[in-house]
């Protein structure tokens, strides 16, 4: 069995990344290897918002939204 | 998993340490609309709201879109009435999607939106201020010229509506970066004056009170999101030229590091508010526009001619 999983992480609007990371990372470790501040986002799996404690899972497709939008 | 703190039965979708709580969707939505109950019962509105009109500043984004959303929910309890206000103030590619947004919202809740338009009622939109402002011929950033001239179109057409009330869609993080900002500036005034509602002032100045006063903006996304309001998303392309815009993000790695310090800095402030007793400034009404102003040109009216007079530079630069 593989230690990988395999996943693509959107950085929305547009940005797509197709990542390995080691399995039993947390969404919050996938942040932190991608220089996000946790604080800064929230992280959807099939447009429902995840903990940051959530394991992140061989296959997945998230969503990073970037909760700033004004001036 | 992580369980909902709350119920003990859902998947949580969010937490939030500063208050120790992780929440599934249901008790995350109840949460929000107990967090605004709040806000307003804290800045004494619960019980006088009946028969008053709000008017919501909106701008199709996800504050004041969330703020129009619960105050709608709560119109009935309090039994006050709703109106929408919106500010096009002409940045392309930004304003057109927010506005159709915001328009598709008010036609759900049947609430009326009135759409005020900067170049008609100012004669310049942002874009064309951004414009001036990297060419030198003023000295505003376009950040502050659009809060200036958007508040204070708002307050003009909440004053034409009869609106009682003009409710705005800050949240906790604008709150304590309007804060922060102010500290460094070393203005305690403006510490002092930044509050859940404006002081009482003259009959004609129109109170502001801000109902997500106690919500992260992290909370309002996710708010947004759940609620099934998310529209495409699009950033203000001036937001960082901003001072506002690097303090958040120095306010945000605060509180990864140490959770709890956006808490602990709105206390702090109110603390201070509590213990700094400044005296009011005086009231007059502006030679130019009319409206209530603590000089004798508003802000406002100030920025309009310096950018009128700049305007007339850049044509006169052409030939």
């Amino acid at each position: 069995m593989s230690n990988i999983s395999k996943v693509k992480v959107e950085i929305v609007p547009g940005k797509l990344l197709e990542l390995k990371i080691p399995k039993g990372y947390s969404v919050w470790d996938l942040l932190l290897e991608l220089k996000i501040n946790p604080e800064e986002v929230i992280v959807l799996r099939e447009g429902i918002p995840v903990t940051e404690e959530e394991e992140v899972r061989d296959g997945d497709y998230l969503q990073v939204i970037r909760v700033a939008s004004g001036g | 998993m992580v369980l909902c703190t709350s119920c003990g039965k859902r998947k949580a979708v969010i937490v939030v340490k500063s208050r120790g709580e992780a929440l599934c969707k249901e008790c995350f939505l109840r949460k929000f609309k107990d967090l605004v109950i709040k806000a307003l019962t804290d800045a004494r509105l619960t019980g006088g709201l009946g028969s008053k009109l709000v008017a919501v500043a909106t701008s199709g984004g996800k504050d004041s879109s969330n703020a129009l959303y619960v105050l709608n929910e709560l119109k009935q309890t309090y039994g006050f009435d709703l109106i929408a206000i919106m500010v096009n103030e002409g940045i392309k590619g930004y304003r057109e999607l927010k506005a159709k947004a915001l328009r598709k919202l008010c036609k759900k809740l049947n609430v009326e939106l009135i759409e005020v338009n900067l170049r008609k009622e100012v004669g310049v939109d942002i874009d064309e201020v951004a414009l001036l402002y990297e060419r030198g011929l003023i000295p505003f950033k376009p950040c502050t010229v659009c809060g200036v001239l958007r508040r204070y179109l708002v307050s003009l057409y909440a004053k034409e509506l009869g609106a009682n009330y003009v409710a705005t869609g800050h949240n906790l993080d604008d709150e304590i970066q309007t804060f922060v900002m102010n500290l460094i500036r070393g203005d305690l005034r403006a510490i002092a004056r930044e509050g859940i509602i404006t002081s009482p002032g003259p009959e004609d100045v129109i109170p502001r009170f801000k109902p997500l006063y106690y919500i992260t903006e992290r909370e309002s996304m996710a708010y947004f999101i759940l609620r099934g309001l998310m529209t495409p998303h699009v950033e203000c392309p001036y937001a960082k030229l901003s001072m506002r815009y690097k303090i958040r993000s120095l306010i945000n790695y605060a509180e990864y590091r140490y959770p709890g310090s956006k808490y602990r800095l709105l206390k702090l402030k109110e603390e201070i508010k509590a213990k700094v007793e400044m005296p009011r400034t005086a009231l007059r009404k502006c030679t130019i526009c009319g409206m209530p102003s603590s000089r004798h040109i508003c802000r406002a009216c100030e920025m309009k001619e310096e950018i009128s007079k700049a305007l007339r530079e850049l044509k006169l630069s052409k030939f």
